[in-house]
């Protein structure tokens, strides 16, 4: 008894030379297999991602020299002329000495127009195709602090409605950041001046991040950015608002090429009731010291412990 | 002769006390409805084309009336002391709009609180200007100035930069900081902060239909 | 000794291909499927994860979900070889290899769905620790490569070296896969342990944030997992010549029992805890199990899932019905896709909704995803039977090392024959 072999052993098998016949039926099934293989992989002949070795061998942000990084932002700037029609320039910003950023958001005037969540796709280059948007802003009934009682998509005439109050939503660039801790490449990390970061060349896509964080702060990009190229802002930053590729992770990173050369965030510019303030929280000085120590001031989700940069605020 | 004499006289003086109850009941009617009806009137701002317009939502500060459409300036009308105005020196009521004299300033709407009187911040001796506590001048294009008088907090507030926005740099070494003047966004007349016509809400391109019946909440 | 290890492999990759009609037509269909597969995946290359249901609100969908309910298979191997070799008991011998395979199995199948997973999956070299940047020990998904990758070797070890001493009609060295078997018994706890605190370490989700999810996973893994091989054992007894014991099955069943006992109890505390004194933390479990303004997407899942868990525990504890093995089968298979649903859509979505601003967004597996799915589960039993098809003859002694045949040309030439 030789299982499914009647005649022979399977030891003899094993050993038994080639034939024609055996070389023919493999030969038959090894080009079925082909052709299966080649139909299973025609759809990649649509394959419009390029893949340049340099990048596919970029290493870590944090372990680039600064001839490199020329080299890689040179690189970033020919491949964002390729695909999206415009000269950009890609900078590589460091963090300033002695800062530390933090924001306050007053939701006692906050309106909900969301002029700063347009802004905010303004000048970051965010996708509009599929749309990301960094800012969520909740529409609140008065009287609970339950997010899930909030609107997201009102589409009101004017606002403020009468019994409504708003709370926009953001990165909160926390101090004990759980997206931080999840990333298992250490794309996204905190940087001196407070701010988180991704490199978007090093995340792999894995979303572990954007499970992690509380605040629903974090975007992938499912699919290539898609932006019209009159709407691109052509100053971008390498760990900032440069037009990020595929199957990456992004957020809010405070407007990084702009706080990091003194300017004010895009949201910030924007609002029309000043509802947002940003600044230096080691500057006593600042307008977010005097919030923090004159205003009251509360932080979103302080349960999570995840010691947020970002205040919410109303005046007495 | 004599008691229809007096029974006229005495008819005369009764209906000239009723019309002048009913006069002066209809005014207090009128007056009393509007103190207590009147709306908080608050302008739609539009929506600005450009995401990241930054300008204010009332534009630069001034003093200056429209009417049918034209823009005056105050010395075009009051030119001197002869083209009238209220008593300066007299405590007013702030007239609503059955007061004023025809034409100017009558279809303007004032819910100011409880500064109901014009001169607490016109300059009565220039209306060019604005009027402090003891009397001096403040110029038209500072009315952080005077609104201060009143609104203290507010303007420490605003002075720390934490009312209204900062526009510019953070960084105050790194370049400019501009601050809005409190007229740039409030008016004067309504200060509530005029209600804005929100941008759209965030795309639902990639979220699974919502099912009929399931209606999310709008208005 | 390396010529007769050549030879043996070269033997293996001929004998793969030779096999009953029953065989070639099973490997075929299985291929077309996993070629389905590979063809949806390379639409996802082409266009994206987009083409996938899922969102920023929802972003782990069934590729993890698959992921998540696999790795508790591979974990249930070592259900055999605890009782196999610390309790001594002969009747399992005979299938610890076999339970062992489908563990390497299993972890393939788990590579898989994180690779097709991935946004980039092109940056794959950058979870290296020293050309790429490895951060472990913070991140439970640095922990995960490590014991994925860790248990597939031992298993790969262990069978390879067992079944090679086999071939070689040897005997095998204790020490050469005692120490690894028990590391594997250890090990296998620790995959699915860590692959629950993966999301039992996010505070942001409450519904997962809780210490009963790694019981749970456990629990669940030993009910699933014995309850697959119990009726993968019984395919290959009646398939193939091997030998098993009925025995084996009824230890297995014992254990699906216990373990099913146990997954039912600890799913009860969580609806206690949950329901008892209902909180905003509770909202993922109310939308799981009840459904959230007017969203009710997982709500028929989970209860089928429960209802037919709770049918194969009744099954299983009356012994009439658990002495027959038809019943059995019934009580394995329900409780199979019990797990498979509670896990993946019972644990999986409900975490991320409602989302942590409160928002539902229910998610739905699109057409190409369901298809890149489906041809990694083809691949993970094409590669079982793939391993089934060479260890079976190996273990019987049909495929042996031939001493004679050594040194002969024979033994170097050409392509299989028939």
């Amino acid at each position: 008894m030789n299982g499914p072999f009647k005649t022979r052993s399977i030891n003899e098998i094993t050993y038994a030379p080639l034939t024609r016949r055996s070389f023919l039926k493999f030969g038959a099934a090894a080009a079925a297999a082909y052709a299966g293989f080649s139909v299973a992989l025609s759809p990649l002949k649509d394959l419009k991602e390029h893949l340049s070795i340099e990048e596919f061998l970029q290493q870590h942000y944090e372990r680039l020299t600064a001839e490199h990084m020329q080299k890689i932002l040179a690189r970033i700037e020919k491949e964002i002329e390729r695909d999206y029609h415009v000269r950009a320039t890609v900078k590589d910003i460091k963090p300033m000495h002695g800062v530390e950023y933090a924001f306050a958001l007053n939701i006692g005037k906050c309106i909900g127009c969301r002029r700063c969540v347009y802004g905010c796709m303004a000048e970051n280059n965010t996708s509009r195709d599929p749309q990301i948007q960094y800012i969520r802003v909740l529409e609140m009934k008065k009287g609970s602090q339950n997010v899930e009682e909030s609107e997201h998509y009102y589409d009101h005439e004017w606002v403020p409605q009468a019994d409504k109050y708003y709370m926009p939503v953001q990165c909160q660039q926390c101090q004990n950041p759980p997206c931080t801790k999840a990333c298992p490449v250490k794309a996204t990390w905190q940087e001196p001046d407070g701010i988180i970061v991704v490199d978007y060349n090093w995340c792999i896509g894995c979303r572990y991040c954007m499970a992690a964080c509380p605040y629903w702060a974090r975007r992938f990009n499912f699919a290539k950015p898609a932006l019209p190229p009159e709407d691109i802002n052509t100053d971008m930053a390498y760990l900032g608002n440069r037009i990020r590729p595929r199957g990456v992770v992004e957020k809010c990173t405070f407007c990084l090429r702009r706080v990091r050369q003194g300017m004010q965030p895009a949201c910030v510019e924007v609002c029309p009731t000043g509802s947002r303030v940003f600044g230096n929280v080691r500057d006593p000085k600042s307008p977010i010291h005097y919030i923090l120590n004159n205003k009251r001031v509360y932080i979103f989700k302080e349960e999570a412990g995840t010691i947020p940069r970002f205040y919410y605020c109303f005046d007495v | 002769m004599f008691i229809l004499k007096k029974r006229r006289a005495v008819f005369l003086y009764i209906s000239t006390a009723c019309c002048t109850l009913i006069f002066y009941s209809c005014v207090l009617f009128a007056s009393q409805a509007e103190d207590q009806n009147t709306p908080v009137i608050r302008d739609v701002i539009p929506l600005p084309q450009n995401w990241l317009d930054a300008s204010p939502v009332r534009g630069k500060p001034q003093l200056t009336f429209y009417l049918t459409q034209f823009l005056y300036k105050c010395n075009e009308c009051h030119i001197d002391l002869k083209t009238p105005t209220y008593e300066c020196d007299k405590y007013v009521k702030m007239p609503t709009a059955f007061h004023l004299p025809l034409g100017a300033h009558r279809d303007m709407v004032f819910n100011h609180g409880i500064n109901m009187r014009c001169f607490n911040c016109h300059n009565c001796a220039n209306l060019e200007t604005y009027i402090d506590y003891d009397g001096s001048e403040i110029p038209a294009d500072r009315p952080v100035l005077l609104c201060r008088k009143c609104h203290g907090t507010t303007y420490r507030d605003w002075a720390a930069g934490v009312h209204g926005r900062i526009n510019g740099y953070w960084d105050t070494s790194g370049g400019a900081q501009e601050k809005l003047e409190c007229n740039q966004c409030h008016n004067p007349h309504h200060p509530h902060f005029p209600l804005l016509v929100p941008r759209p809400p965030p795309s639902q391109a990639r979220i699974p239909h919502i099912k009929k019946g399931k209606h999310r909440e709008h208005e | 000794m390396l010529r007769n290890y050549l030879i043996f492999l070269w033997r293996i990759y001929r004998f793969s291909f030779l096999g009953s009609v029953r065989y070639y037509v099973w490997m075929t269909i299985l291929t077309i499927f996993s070629l389905v597969g590979l063809y949806a995946y390379a639409h996802q290359t082409v266009h994206g994860l987009a083409i996938t249901g899922m969102t920023d609100q929802v972003s782990w969908g069934v590729y993890i979900a698959n992921f998540t309910f696999i790795v508790g298979l591979a974990a249930a191997a070592v259900m055999l070889v605890i009782p196999a070799y610390i309790y001594q008991n002969k009747h399992l011998h005979d299938v610890v290899i076999l339970g062992e395979l489908l563990a390497i199995a299993s972890i393939v199948m788990c590579l898989l769905f994180v690779n097709v997973d991935l946004g980039r999956p092109d940056r794959f070299w950058h979870l290296s620790p020293i050309i790429g940047v490895f951060n472990f020990p913070i991140s439970m998904l640095s922990w995960d490569v490590i014991v994925l990758i860790g248990y597939l070797m031992l298993n790969v070890h262990i069978c390879g070296y067992l079944l090679y001493m086999r071939y070689l009609r040897a005997q095998p060295s204790a020490l050469f896969y005692m120490p690894f078997v028990l590391l594997a018994i250890a090990w296998a706890i620790s995959i699915h342990t860590v692959t629950a605190f993966l999301y039992v370490g996010l505070v942001g989700r409450p519904f997962w944030n809780a210490a009963i999810v790694a019981p749970r996973f456990i629990g669940s893994a030993f009910t699933a997992g014995p309850g697959l091989m119990i009726i993968a054992f019984q395919i290959i007894r009646r398939f193939t010549r091997y030998k098993i014991d009925d025995e084996a099955l009824h230890i297995l069943r014992q254990i699906v029992t216990v373990s099913l006992l146990v997954n039912l109890f600890l799913l009860s505390c969580e609806a206690f805890k949950e329901f008892y004194a209902e909180s905003v933390h509770s909202s993922s479990a109310r939308y799981l199990f009840f459904g959230l303004n007017g969203y009710t997407a997982l709500r028929p899942w989970i209860w089928f899932a429960i209802t037919i868990e709770t049918i194969s525990a009744i099954i299983l504890i009356i012994p009439a019905l658990a002495k027959q093995m038809e019943y059995v089968n019934i009580a394995c298979i329900l409780s199979f896709v019990g797990i498979w649903i509670e896990k993946g859509m019972g644990m999986i979505v409900p975490g991320f909704l409602p989302t942590p601003l409160g928002e539902i967004v229910e998610y739905f597996p699109t057409l190409p995803e369901t298809l890149v799915c489906m041809g990694i589960w083809s691949f993970g039993l094409l590669i079982y039977s793939w391993m089934i098809h060479l260890a079976i003859p190996i273990l019987s002694g049909e495929l042996s090392i031939q001493p004679e045949a050594v040194g002969t040309k024979q033994a170097l030439s050409g392509a299989p024959a028939v």
